[in-house]
């Protein structure tokens, strides 16, 4: 099985019900998908030249085989549910907290 | 070249820790909501990482880490999900300061 494509998707899908559970709207934010993008275009860069030496090494029973350059697509996805997960606490937290300043 | 790994990891996060001081984003002064929304998701993924790690659906060359594991990851790795939440965060301020009064 597809492990890696499967487990990454259901990440995303979890992560985007996470969003409209907080109430954060990361996915109605334009300054958030403006900054995907940016990460996407960073990964490309840092995650082709990983991918290419190569510093990892996949699975292939478990990816689908489609990549962009030297990057598995998997790796995008899973890059972005984890990019998001941190954005949507970062957010959710940032709302919670009343200070301006987080004191020591 | 065993710092490979590391050695992107610290360049991908240098500048991005140089400019989280910068007024107009000022990132350090909510450290406590930076420190959680950067570690809750770290600590999913490192699970995830190791049982993958383990299952076989990718593994690192040893040719480019130091060599040095806690359970069966890198310490690289580790401090992968640490530097991306971080540069994650940063990136999407600056962006957010840049569209202020634009969006």
């Amino acid at each position: 099985m597809k492990e890696y494509t499967v487990f990454s998707s259901m990440a995303v899908l979890t992560v985007f019900i996470l969003d409209g559970i907080l109430g954060t709207g990361l996915r109605k934010s334009r300054a958030f998908w403006i900054f995907v993008l940016i990460m996407g275009l960073a990964e490309l860069g840092v995650n082709g030249f990983l991918t290419s030496r190569p510093v990892f090494l996949y699975g292939r029973p478990f990816i689908s085989g489609l990549k962009i350059f030297t990057i598995p697509i998997e790796d995008f996805i899973y890059g972005f549910a984890f990019v998001m997960l941190v954005i949507v606490l970062w957010e959710f937290f940032r709302k919670g907290s009343k200070s301006e300043n987080e004191r020591f | 070249m065993k710092p490979l790994y590391l050695g992107i990891l610290v360049l991908t996060a240098l500048c991005p820790a140089i400019f989280a001081g910068h007024k107009n984003i000022r990132l350090y002064r909510y450290w406590r909501s930076m420190l959680k929304a950067i570690l809750i998701p770290s600590i999913l993924f490192w699970i995830w990482d190791s049982a993958a790690t383990a299952r076989g659906h990718w593994g690192f060359n040893p040719d480019y880490i130091l060599g040095i594991h806690i359970l069966n990851l890198p310490i690289e790795e580790y401090l992968f999900f640490l530097v991306i939440g971080f540069v994650s965060i940063f990136t999407y301020e600056v962006v957010k300061s840049a569209m202020k009064g634009k969006a």
